[in-house]
């Protein structure tokens, strides 16, 4: 009975030290207050009609956990943009999406909405990256990206 | 000393020869087993024995071993790892290769390389089956999502 035991030990035990993460911050979870507010991403490119875009948002400051995403405010983009469910309870993440259709947003539009889960009393900072975005040929085209935090649209 | 005392004092009791005979007949060991008698009940016992304590064996081993698994099941469970979803598994395509989902060659996966993809499809152009990221013999809007989720993968940088 005892090589049984040992046996069941020695099996289980390598699986029992494989690190755990999400337990080992569940208490500091416990102890800050939590708050979830939404990040509004606008991009901007000018005259040109935008037919895809991707951009990188991360905290710079604070401690963030992004819970999920949604589609922009035009009908070319308002459905879920793509991105890797492995953001998800992250502070980084990459949002792209593209439209091959004819009705396509000009200026400034909201292209996505972020939601963040913010703990602690500390005011998160962000830093917004924009990898591309292009027009409906395919062709990159000069944007300016930013940000509005809060539930104002 | 009194007169009951002095009956315990005297030894062991007196009995007759014939008493003593009859006793012993009676509590006379049974005459002696016949040793075919004798083996084929030892066999029998080890027959039965020894069947038995070859199946515990294995079964406690089997037992051990279900038991460490279920111990290394609900650790991998209770780390609450990511469940695998329809992105993630199509993120774990081939087309995490940034080879064959850089469409336009520029060296980099983006989102430009999903849309000129499904471009290119709509179009009904020829069909580049190097394209087919995964691999199921089409070139369709699976490709495409394929490619895409390629470009937002965390792991491989801006």
């Amino acid at each position: 009975m005892k090589r049984v035991l040992a046996f069941s030990v020695i099996v289980a035990c390598p699986v029992l030290l494989l690190p755990a993460p999400q337990a080992s911050h569940a208490g500091k979870r416990i102890e800050q207050r939590v708050r979830f507010a939404p990040v509004h991403i606008y991009l901007d490119s000018g005259g040109k009609p935008l037919a895809a875009y991707q951009f990188e948002l991360k905290a710079t400051y604070g401690q963030i956990k992004i819970v999920g995403g949604e589609g922009g405010e035009h009908p070319a983009f308002r459905d879920a943009p793509y991105y890797d469910p492995a953001a998800l309870m992250n502070d980084r993440i990459i949002i792209a999406a593209f439209n091959t259709g004819r009705d396509l947003p000009t200026g400034r539009t909201r292209i996505a909405t972020l939601h963040l889960q913010i703990l602690g009393d500390a005011q998160p900072e962000y830093q917004l990256t924009l990898v591309t975005a292009a027009d409906a040929d395919g062709q990159t085209i000069p944007a300016v990206l930013n940000l509005q935090t809060g539930e104002n649209q | 000393m009194t007169e009951r005392n002095r009956q315990f004092d005297t030894g062991e009791p007196q009995i007759s020869p014939r008493l003593r005979q009859d006793l012993q007949a009676l509590f006379k060991p049974p005459g002696a087993v016949p040793q075919q008698v004798d083996k084929a009940i030892v066999d029998r016992a080890r027959h039965r024995l020894t069947r038995p304590r070859r199946l515990i064996i294995p079964l406690r081993w089997a037992a051990a071993t279900a038991a460490a698994a279920v111990i290394a099941i609900s650790a991998i469970l209770y780390q609450g790892r990511a469940p695998l979803n329809h992105q993630s598994s199509i993120i774990n395509y081939q087309s995490g290769r940034p080879g064959p989902a850089d469409i336009d060659g520029n060296g980099r996966v983006d989102i430009l390389d999903a849309f000129r993809l499904a471009r290119h499809i709509e179009s009904r152009g020829p069909a580049d089956m190097k394209w087919d990221l995964n691999g199921d013999g089409l070139l369709d809007r699976k490709d495409v999502d394929a490619v895409a989720f390629a470009a937002v993968r965390l792991d491989k940088g801006v």
